[in-house]
């Protein structure tokens, strides 16, 4: 594959016919995984008219190339299948499990892939926004990852005890009006054993849409983007931080780069 | 902003909606994910459900039981007991699990299904393979070739005491002296 | 001068004259609106007029990328400058008083108004108005108000409203960020330390008590935790016990850890030398007699009893001088009394080698032989070395029990006896 691929160039030159033109796509592809980023950002920017220079992200269906990042064998490897015992499931949660494997639930990761491009997609687009986004977990072991990798992103995070009225009464909490996130990303439902986290409700309250990854314990239903996986193991939670600081990055790159070549981003 | 609080009552989006509508958020004022999430919705609309309201739940999810599970239960019972596994340790594979493969093997060669299981076990009998005799259940034929190969080993055991005892002198001596270098211990790690 | 200060709480923050400035949001119906929205409505309007007159104290916005709903993101921002420049206001015309108020009073003193120091208004009001008030706070000042007047704070969020910080919305971003980087140092010790165990050879541990490993650990030896007080000063910050206690736990695994001496800086931080409650230096010198015999003498008061303690070298003899007469250690009925006297001897292990001559007065007899013992121990430390210093010390004989009499309730016969009660 290789080495088709260094003698490529040379052969596109000569094609014009439109099967043709889907080569070339595909050969732009190999290029930027074989780490040669400067052509495909020559092909991407070619293909947005630059008469006009106006570009709306929504009206692209994966406007951050998502489907590439998550795999199912990244997941499985990282135990995202594991769920609890099966007393504990939450009922709303019967749809994303594939069955009990004696007494343990395990998660359907064919359901998990697309619910979490949908909800990795959705951060994406608020970090492109210039949203203020906050993590928020109170599971005391993934606490030093989890709030380290929202200082990496430049974003926020919220680890410690909640206490009520944060949200709703912000402005007595904080002493002035203050901005409120605009996407709470829940790492671990629970505060406690057996105990909805209290920022899920104000969340609800106040208007804030929210991502969770909700065990078999959880319950999705209040939730605006769920992704049914495992969210006690160290390893899957890497994976699940991995990802959504890739995809922040990815997003504010964009508009950086989107903003220096002089576009005008408009949204309706 | 302005807001309704009734958490439970309906999904976020279909409340600020609401609020657009009867004009109390101004449409330059809507936050900035109503673009978002009107463009990609979410699955299903994040509604408050309760297990005693009308709400349906979901069929509770099958039991996944194999086939190789059916052979385990089988291997436990009538043939040998569990062995503790050391996780640690490369250990070979289990014994159960070369039985479950090589009854497999058996499978593809065409036997009847009423004696593979006999078959199977004078296979690995055969290969010089050692059941653990606690059970009062166990065929015969383990027996039998049980007996021989203790007395056979038992031979075997008693050889290699008297070796083993010359060489953990020697052996000591030679671990002493050996400087461990980082790169040998990566490696192994 | 209280009348000063009244007037100074009379005039409001006048909002009222500035929001009847506003365009009028009148006309719409406030029973549809909640009131909250109502206020950021009229945020939004003053912010425009705000940004006009002044500027921002900080310049991290570019504007260009801001264009979109501008209006809705900056409304933490516009709050926050209104009440600044609000704040600003009410300062100027509150300083304007009280520099009036400072000549008036340098008038009736019959002094110079120009060189009037605060000093002078504090004793020209003492002398004026004087107050018995048991709370200093309570009686009559006058001040600067930018001394008593709340400190305005620094935003804590950009123009965009993003706040600076990334635990800002946990409430106590500075102590939070104590803790994050402590974890974030423990987490990274114990990486070092698996390293360095692979390279050695050997996958346990360091043992506590690994000599060769000593070198690594941080000394704290003569020292300790800095209490709460100081560390909310040190780092402006407000925490509760229950935080406090649990960080300290988390510095205290932080300097257990067989690398800590890495972080020596940062441990550094949270440690006072520890100060023991008597240093040698303070300890008075040795008296003489008039036949050269070396004596201490001490007065010690606990609740209403006084005990005016000399102790001699000798070899145990005791005189008490009560109002009653003379007496010796029969002074004192119960046994638990007399060993009191005796026991700081013990801890030296010194009976029977000091004579004391005590003079007793008031007081009942439990407290007497209290006050007694703390004199001896005392004045013990006069005499004997470092090390049994250490010992009494130890022993709690050198701290005083400053505990008050426990005042008598209405309808009781003491402070806890009630009156005996018969039904019939």
């Amino acid at each position: 594959m290789l080495n088709l691929t260094k003698n490529l160039p040379i052969i596109i030159n000569k094609l014009t016919t439109p099967q043709s033109q889907k080569l070339l796509k595909f050969t732009s592809n190999i290029h930027s995984t074989a780490g040669n980023r400067q052509n495909d950002q020559n092909l991407k920017t070619s293909v947005v008219p630059q008469k006009s220079k106006i570009i709306n992200p929504l009206k692209h269906e994966d406007f951050f190339q998502i489907n590439e990042l998550v795999k199912l064998e990244d997941l499985f490897k990282a135990r995202c299948h594991y769920g609890h015992h099966h007393g504990l499931r939450c009922p709303w949660m019967n749809e994303f499990i594939f069955g009990t494997r004696i007494t343990t639930d395990i998660i359907d990761l064919d359901q998990t892939i697309p619910l979490m491009k949908r909800a990795l997609n959705f951060i994406a687009h608020i970090a492109f926004r210039k949203g203020v986004i906050l993590f928020i977990t109170r599971y005391a072991q993934h606490i030093p990852l989890i709030e380290q990798s929202a200082l990496e992103v430049g974003e926020y995070s919220h680890c410690k005890p909640w206490r009520n009225g944060t949200f709703t009464d912000s402005t007595r909490r904080f002493g002035s009006v203050i901005r409120l996130p605009d996407l709470c990303i829940f790492f671990h439902t629970h505060e406690k054993l057996n105990e909805a986290h209290g920022a899920l409700s104000e969340t609800a309250k106040m208007l804030i849409p929210t991502v969770a990854i909700c065990d078999s314990d959880s319950d999705p239903s209040q939730i605006t983007y769920p992704i049914p996986a495992n969210d006690d193991s160290l390893v899957s939670q890497q994976l699940y931080t991995r990802l959504i600081k890739e995809v922040i990055i990815k997003a504010k790159k964009k508009r950086q780069e989107l903003e220096e070549q002089g576009y005008v981003i408009q949204y309706e | 902003m302005a807001q309704s609080r009734i958490n439970k009552a309906a999904s976020i989006y279909t409340r600020l909606n609401g609020l657009i509508k009867s004009n109390l958020i101004k449409w330059s004022d809507r936050p900035l994910w109503y673009d978002i999430y009107k463009a990609f919705p979410p699955q299903r609309d994040p509604i408050y459900r309760s297990v005693l309201g009308n709400d349906v739940v979901a069929p509770l999810p099958k039991k996944l039981y194999y086939k190789e599970d059916e052979l385990r239960a089988y291997f436990f019972k009538n043939i040998s007991p569990i062995e503790t596994i050391v996780l640690n340790s490369n250990m070979q594979q289990p014994n159960w699990e070369t039985f479950i493969s090589t009854y497999y093997e058996m499978e593809k060669m065409g036997l009847k299904k009423e004696s593979l299981i006999d078959a199977t076990i004078e296979t690995l009998l055969a290969k010089g393979f050692y059941f653990k005799n606690n059970l009062k259940k166990t065929n015969n034929l383990i027996e039998q070739t049980n007996d021989k190969n203790n007395a056979e080993s038992d031979s075997v055991k008693n050889e290699m005491k008297t070796l083993e005892g010359e060489i953990s002198k020697s052996n000591l001596i030679e671990t002493a002296n050996v400087n461990v270098s980082p790169d040998s211990n990566n490696q192994k790690l | 001068m209280n009348f000063l200060k009244l007037s100074h709480l009379l005039n409001p923050l006048k909002i009222n004259a500035l929001s009847s400035s506003l365009p009028a949001t009148k006309k719409i119906s406030t029973t549809v609106m909640s009131n909250f929205y109502l206020n950021s409505l009229k945020l939004n309007a003053k912010a425009s007029q705000l940004a006009s007159t002044t500027k921002l104290p900080f310049s991290d916005a570019d504007d260009k990328s801001n264009n979109e709903r501008a209006e809705n993101i900056s409304r933490a921002m516009s709050y926050y400058l209104e009440k600044m420049a609000e704040r600003e206001s009410l300062m100027k015309f509150k300083t304007e008083e009280f520099e009036i108020g400072k000549r008036h009073l340098a008038k009736m003193m019959g002094e110079n108004a120009e060189t009037f120091t605060q000093d002078d208004i504090n004793r020209s009001i003492e002398y004026l108005l004087p107050s018995g008030l048991f709370n200093k706070k309570a009686r009559p000042f006058l001040k600067h108000p930018e001394d008593y007047y709340p400190k305005s704070k620094l935003a804590a969020f950009g123009s965009d409203g993003r706040p600076l910080h990334h635990l800002f919305y946990t409430g106590n971003p500075d102590f939070y960020q104590i803790i994050y980087e402590l974890t974030q140092k423990y987490l990274n010790l114990n990486r070092l330390e698996d390293a360095m165990n692979l390279i050695k050879g050997r996958m346990k541990t360091i043992h506590k008590t690994d000599e060769a490993d000593l070198n690594t650990r941080i000394n704290l030896t003569g020292s300790v935790w800095i209490d709460r007080n100081k560390l909310n000063v040190k780092f402006n910050m407000k925490i509760d016990e229950l935080s406090y206690n649990k960080f300290i736990i988390m510095l205290q695994k932080l300097a257990e850890h067989s690398l800590s001496k890495r972080e020596e800086t940062f441990i550094g931080q949270f440690i006072v030398p520890f100060e023991p409650p008597i240093k040698l230096s303070d300890i008075p010198a040795l008296l003489k007699d008039e036949t050269g015999r070396p004596y201490q003498e001490l007065e010690v008061r606990q609740r209403t009893a006084i005990v005016k303690l000399k102790l001699y070298e000798g070899n145990g003899k005791i005189k008490i001088k009560a109002p009653e007469g003379n007496f010796n250690i029969n002074f004192f009925d119960s046994l638990t009394q007399r060993e009191q006297l005796l026991f700081p001897f013990k801890v030296v292990d010194k009976i029977n080698k000091f004579d004391i001559e005590m003079e007793v007065n008031n007081g009942g007899m439990s407290c007497l032989s209290k006050a007694a013992r703390y004199a001896i121990s005392k004045a013990l430390c006069c005499f004997v070395s470092a090390d049994s210093i250490e010992k009494l010390r130890l022993a709690g004989l050198l701290t005083s029990d400053s505990r008050p009499k426990e005042r008598k309730k209405p309808g009781q016969e003491g402070a806890r006896r009630r009156y005996t009660w018969k039904k019939r």
